[in-house]
């Protein structure tokens, strides 16, 4: 703190020079009057692919994951590979005005814009649970997306409906796909989505020309085609049998297997355990918690809960155990048998009881006879 | 063969001397060693499974255990398909006609119908009276039926949960599919529910052998070893 | 004639949050705040494990990535009653520090900054000039001629291709814009060095708890991030030393470049010191627990409510006097809209009753928006880093009191001017600058904790719901980067059957309540000057300078 009084003493002068100081420099230029010649001038030769990039159903974590880009970065990305003509987080316009840009890509690059689409959207109630400038999200996704060159869905909800269409869903929340019939739509699910992959996937378009390969669920096979507890760095533990048993236990320090503590990763595909995040930094299971499975269809509801490895069956609650019920399964088989048995022998205990004597009969006879 | 395929439904009061007309050789070989195939697969499948769903055996006294547990469980679970594919064409091909489709009881056939009915009102106790056929008990084969089913869709959960290793590869080609139609935590879970589905029919099974083995006096537990059982003249 | 404005989106903030205001000659005369997404996140939580709410609530939103989780484990501990190893208490509060740090510089640099910063004047400013400028101000390492020519080549190079992308359309050459040229260009060289630092020193996040945005490593009970100087799978010497090295980076930006730049800026728009306080009611929950003790004790950052600006008189917090309304949100309340609720008694029943879509505007006589009205002893409250340094300071907090009036004396005002959206975005950096100097403190802690032996980060004996009661209830407050979160929890036999977040931009963006009193956004636009109905950029300015969060305000 105090050398930073110091840094300020040194350096910063009184508000009233500060202003003399930069008064002297002149004054602003009228910006379009200014611009337009050199705009005019320029417009050839620039094939920066113009990109509409809309939020729905959104937490904006897939946009705060943008911002975490680094090859290339998003100041990069923003000015020098993408033309970024609309994002509500980053654009300077409002209102109107964002509108506008919007639909003057939508028109201008019909059939080429690339669409990227965070966040579920709403289709129950006609759509109201989520409206953009007066507009539904269904109505701009179907305009927007209909039009577009290439869609991308970044994220697990606007790939798969994610956490809305979690259980009940209650405002009917889908993924893009769905309401795109036809279209072809890059899924990049992740909670969020890990930039690597989105950037990856715009590069391999800018430089292919094309949409990479992807599995059955749309997700390109570079950064989905593998699943995480094939490449996790704890696979040996899991296979010889060295699991954390308790949050902080020996072998939670020691970063043996996370299988007991529920995690997911042998049922999700991500390209977690080789990308890592923040470039590399760590991922889930190296930080000690296990994959909740975040880059999978069906994600929540199938791979909760997280700390347990199958799902509870929806409605009857967190005891709802697979294991609860496959025991009463059994247990049930058992009682209805155990006590058919003990019906069948009391109906037919006189008849072993005459089968005893008759026996004994017989036992006696021969042996008497052998004398 | 019209008396074998019959049924006789012996009295309440059965004679307890009864000559045997004949003895049939009911179960032949290959079917009896398909059964007991499928019941050791079964039994490892389920030891090993059951591991896999929740490690309990620490790994300081067995060194790469889920290794091996799994391996154990990959390789049955392939004998096992075998058995049980095998078993299936042993209706149609190699096999007399207790163990082979005509083993099954036909809806649309009257003697059938009723033989049926007397085994459901035998298991409900609403007769005294004990059916007896040859081959096989019509109600063991509708819950046969439903066994195999079981087996085929542990069969394919299987392998599709296999394939999750190489997504690119001819099994995930295979058995993939599956995952489009339900995700694979929801395969899991009813791969591993089926597991108690199973043990819930052996419990089942095991007991109506004994039962009628017990009622009949015709040896039906020996023949699923010997292959012997007993033409009855009551 | 009153004429009414639409500003829908509003941009440059999270979510989808839409003003409809009314302007007669020149001034905002009356306005309405409304949030237009709702997912029912609450409802969503019914039925569901509390051990693994966090990781939902998480998902609220995902700008705050870290405050929901927090809030979300405090209350199932607090319904629990499960005490947290130290470890884990240092863990969390480094992450809510760097969190805070960070989320206010991407506010400031890319939320904030182009409201007051003509990204296209730059282009005319003179790079000799703008180094001496930067040189003036601080000793910050990236002040040369040719480093701003090369950042004033490359603006220039993307202008000149006439795609201006995300800067399409802004508000250039506005009559409101008062930055010289020279200012401009340091401004969008920062706004470019801040994308840079921001996604380096949230690393810490990453280090600590695997990845952000959503860092995994949340537990009711602790954290899941082990501690073992002796494993190189834990918290070892190694990861301290890159966080500490993350911290010295922040710590460099935020007084060289952030601070720096307030003050340079504030100058030019004094004005807007006096414009947009609004009720003038505060309140802090207080958080940052440095003792033995733990949450909720011996907290760093006081807690408290100050009421009609009054700083001699700051009172304390009882969670008891919290309600929301639904009179003008599309909700229905069993017992009638026109009472409020306490959130354990909290209802989320949705039920959407304005215009059919597409409408020009909203029925703002009636229900028009998806968030909640919270109330403070029936009052509306404005929460944020403003109401923190303001409890804080009228408390006498040492760094908060020392930091506040070298700020002020600099720019030669008094703490009146607060009281305003200047007075925010100001209290917001202040706030960055003590919360930079403040987080090796918490290493340390750490550091010294670790070296005693003590390498404990969960508390296992609740793990296991067969250890829970019946029945439990309990709340989790945080402050927030955006200010007071509180989270509420009813537990049923092992599963949530209640679950209700009242949340800062909750109180914020609050509509109407029934008594027809504004929300804090609301009353703090009204006697805002309008120099242009049609590029409404003074809108953005207020409400950017509460740094809005939609997604987090209706979850
Ligand atoms: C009666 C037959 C079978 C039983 C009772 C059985 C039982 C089980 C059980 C209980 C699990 C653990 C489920 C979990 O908690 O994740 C499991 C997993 C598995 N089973 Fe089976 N299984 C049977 C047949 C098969 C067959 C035929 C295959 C195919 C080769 C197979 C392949 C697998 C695989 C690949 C897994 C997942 C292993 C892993 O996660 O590493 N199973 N089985
Ligand atoms: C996993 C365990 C078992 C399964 C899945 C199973 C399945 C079957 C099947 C499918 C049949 C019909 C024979 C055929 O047409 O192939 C059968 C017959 C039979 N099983 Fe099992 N079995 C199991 C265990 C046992 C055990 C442990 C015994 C020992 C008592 C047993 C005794 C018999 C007998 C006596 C028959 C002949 C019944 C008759 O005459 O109709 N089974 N079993
Ligand atoms: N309002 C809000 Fe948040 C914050 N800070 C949460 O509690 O931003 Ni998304
Ligand atoms: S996928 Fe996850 S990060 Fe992305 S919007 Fe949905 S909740 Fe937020
Ligand atoms: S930690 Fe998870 S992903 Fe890694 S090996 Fe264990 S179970 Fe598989
Ligand atoms: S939770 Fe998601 S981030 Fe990766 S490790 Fe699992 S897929
Ligand atoms: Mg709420």
């Amino acid at each position: 703190m105090s050398d930073f009084k110091e840094m300020l003493a040194a350096h910063s002068i009184s508000r009233r020079s500060f202003l003399k100081y930069c008064s002297a420099m002149g004054a602003l230029l009228a910006v379009p009057a200014a611009m337009t010649p050199r705009i005019a001038a320029a417009i050839e030769g620039d094939d920066r692919p113009p990109v509409i990039w809309m939020e729905f159903q959104s937490c904006t974590g897939d946009t705060e994951s943008l911002l975490r880009a680094n090859r290339p970065s998003v100041g990069e990305l923003i000015l020098d590979h993408l033309s970024l003509d609309y994002h509500e987080t980053i654009m300077a316009a409002a209102g109107h005005q964002a509108e506008a840009s919007k639909h003057a890509t939508a028109e201008k690059f019909k059939g080429k814009y690339i669409c990227i689409i965070e966040g579920s959207i709403p289709t129950g109630a006609d759509g109201v649970y989520c409206t953009v400038a007066g507009e539904t999200a269904v109505d701009i996704v179907k305009k927007i997306g209909t039009d577009a060159g290439l869609i991308i869905a970044v994220g697990s909800c606007s790939s798969y409906g994610g956490l809305p269409a979690a259980y009940p869903n209650p405002t009917g929340a889908v993924g893009v796909s769905e309401l795109l019939p036809g279209k072809t739509v890059i899924n990049l699910p992740g909670c969020p989505m890990n930039v690597d992959n989105l950037t990856g996937t715009i590069v391999h378009y800018l430089t292919f020309g094309s949409a990479p390969a992807m599995d059955r669920f749309g997700r390109p096979l570079f950064a989905y085609g593998k699943r995480i507890h094939d490449n996790c760095e704890r696979r040996s533990h899991f296979d010889a049998g060295q699991y954390v048993e308790n949050w902080g236990d020996h072998g939670h320090r020691e970063g043996w297997c996370l299988y007991k503590m529920g995690c997911k990763g042998p049922a999700s595909f991500h390209n977690c355990p080789t990308l890592r995040w923040n470039e590399g930094v760590s991922w889930p299971v190296m930080a000690g918690h296990g994959c909740v499975g975040c880059s999978e269809p069906g994600f929540f509801d199938t791979m909760m809960p997280m700390y347990g490895r199958l799902p509870n069956v929806p409605g009857f609650g967190v005891e709802s155990s697979a294991l609860k019920i496959g025991g009463t399964i059994v247990a049930a088989s058992a009682a209805v048998f155990a006590t058919h048995g003990a019906v069948t022998m009391t109906r037919n205990w006189k008849q072993v009881k005459e089968a005893k004597a008759e026996t004994r009969e017989i036992i006696k006879e021969t042996t008497d006879a052998e004398e | 063969m019209a008396e074998i395929s019959g049924t006789t439904v012996a009295s309440t009061e059965q004679p307890m001397e009864c000559a045997v007309r004949r003895y049939l050789y009911v179960w032949e070989g290959q079917i009896r060693i398909i059964h007991w195939v499928n019941f050791f697969c079964i039994l490892i499948l389920s030891i090993t499974g059951y591991f896999i769903h929740n490690p309990f055996m620490a790994a300081d006294q067995h060194p790469y255990i889920m290794g091996h547990m799994r391996h154990i469980h990959y390789v049955t679970g392939v004998i096992f398909a075998g058995g049980v594919l095998a078993r299936i064409l042993a209706l149609f091909v190699l096999s007399n006609r207790f163990a082979s489709w005509r083993g099954i009881p036909n809806p649309f056939n009257r003697n059938d119908r009723e033989t049926f009915w007397a085994y459901i009102k035998f298991y409900t106790f609403f007769s005294k009276d004990t059916p007896h056929v040859i081959g096989h008990n019509p109600v063991a084969v509708v819950a046969y039926i439903f066994l195999f089913a079981l087996f085929l869709f542990q069969i394919l959960s299987g392998f599709a949960l296999w394939s999750q290793a190489d997504p690119n590869g001819t099994m995930y080609a295979l058995s993939g599919w599956l995952f489009g139609l339900m995700s694979n935590q929801w395969v899991r879970w009813v791969h591993f529910m089926i597991m108690f589905m199973i043990a819930g029919f052996v419990i089942n099974h095991i007991y109506s052998v004994i039962l009628f083995d017990f009622k009949t006096k015709s040896g039906e537990i020996s023949s699923i070893f010997s292959g012997w059982k007993p033409d009855r003249r009551d | 004639m009153a004429n009414k404005i639409v500003v829908d989106p509003i941009t440059r903030i999270e979510g989808h949050l839409r003003i409809e205001a009314t302007i007669e000659n020149g001034v905002i005369t009356d306005a309405w705040s409304s949030a237009t997404m709702f997912r029912g996140v609450e409802t969503i939580l019914k039925d569901r494990d509390p051990r693994d709410a966090w990781y939902y609530t998480q998902r609220f939103c995902g700008v705050c990535t870290t405050v929901h989780s927090l809030a979300s484990i405090r209350a199932v501990e607090d319904a629990l009653n499960i005490q947290v190893p130290f470890n884990a208490e240092m863990i969390r509060n480094l992450i809510m520090g760097i969190q805070n740090i960070q989320d206010h510089m991407i506010h400031f640099y890319h939320l904030h900054a182009l409201d007051w910063v003509d990204v296209v004047s730059a282009l005319s400013a003179d790079p000799k000039k703008t180094a001496a400028l930067q040189q003036s101000i601080s000793p910050w390492k990236y002040s040369s001629e040719n480093y701003f020519q090369g950042v004033q080549n490359r603006v220039g190079a993307f202008v000149k291709t006439g795609k201006l992308g995300p800067f399409t359309n802004g508000y250039w050459g506005h009559a409101a814009m008062k930055l010289p040229a020279e200012a401009n260009l340091m401004a969008v060289a920062h706004y470019l060095e801040a994308l840079h630092i921001q996604k380096e020193i949230i690393k810490i996040q990453a280090i600590l708890g695997s990845k952000n945005p959503h860092p995994q490593t949340f537990l009711v009970g602790g954290m899941s991030i082990p501690v073992d100087p002796n494993s190189q799978n834990a918290i070892n010497a190694d990861k301290i030393a890159q966080i500490r090295q993350y911290i010295v980076m922040a710590k460099e930006f935020v007084e060289q470049v952030y601070i720096p730049d307030v003050l340079a800026v504030a100058p030019f728009y004094l004005d807007w010191a006096g414009i947009g306080g609004g009720h003038k009611n505060y309140l802090s929950y207080g958080d940052f627990p440095e003792g033995r003790s733990g949450y909720p004790n011996d907290f760093w950052m006081p807690a408290g409510v100050i009421m009609n600006g009054d700083l001699t008189n700051v009172m304390p917090v009882d969670q008891q006097k919290i309600t929301e309304y639904v009179t003008h949100s599309w909700y229905e309340y069993s017992g009638g809209d026109a009472v409020g609720k306490h959130p354990y008694e909290g209802e989320t029943n949705w039920k959407y009753t304005g215009p059919k879509p597409p409408y020009e505007f909203l029925d703002t006589d009636n229900k028009y928006s998806w968030v909640k009205s919270p109330r403070y002893d029936d009052k509306p409250m404005e929460v944020g880093p403003l109401s923190r340094m303001l409890v804080a300071y009228a408390s006498g907090h040492k760094e908060v009191t020392d930091t506040v009036d070298l700020v002020l004396g600099k720019l030669g005002v008094g703490p009146e001017v607060l009281f305003s959206t200047l007075g925010r975005t100001a209290a917001r950096a202040v706030e960055t600058l003590i919360m930079v100097n403040k987080m090796s403190d918490w290493l340390d802690a750490l550091v010294a904790n670790i070296k005693t032996g003590d390498y404990a980060i969960h508390n296992n004996e609740k793990w296991d719901p067969s250890t829970w009661p019946a029945n439990a209830r309990g709340y989790g407050f945080h402050e927030a980067p955006r200010g007071a979160l509180g989270h509420w929890v009813v537990i049923d036999n092992k599963n949530i059957r209640n679950y209700q977040a009242v949340v800062p931009t909750t109180w914020n963006a609050s509509p109407r309540d029934p008594a027809g009193v504004r929300g804090q956004y609301e009353e703090s636009l009204i006697g805002t000057p309008i120099a242009d109905p049609e590029r409404p950029l003074e809108i953005l300015r207020t409400m950017h300078s509460f740094d809005p969060c939609m997604a987090c305000a209706v979850h």
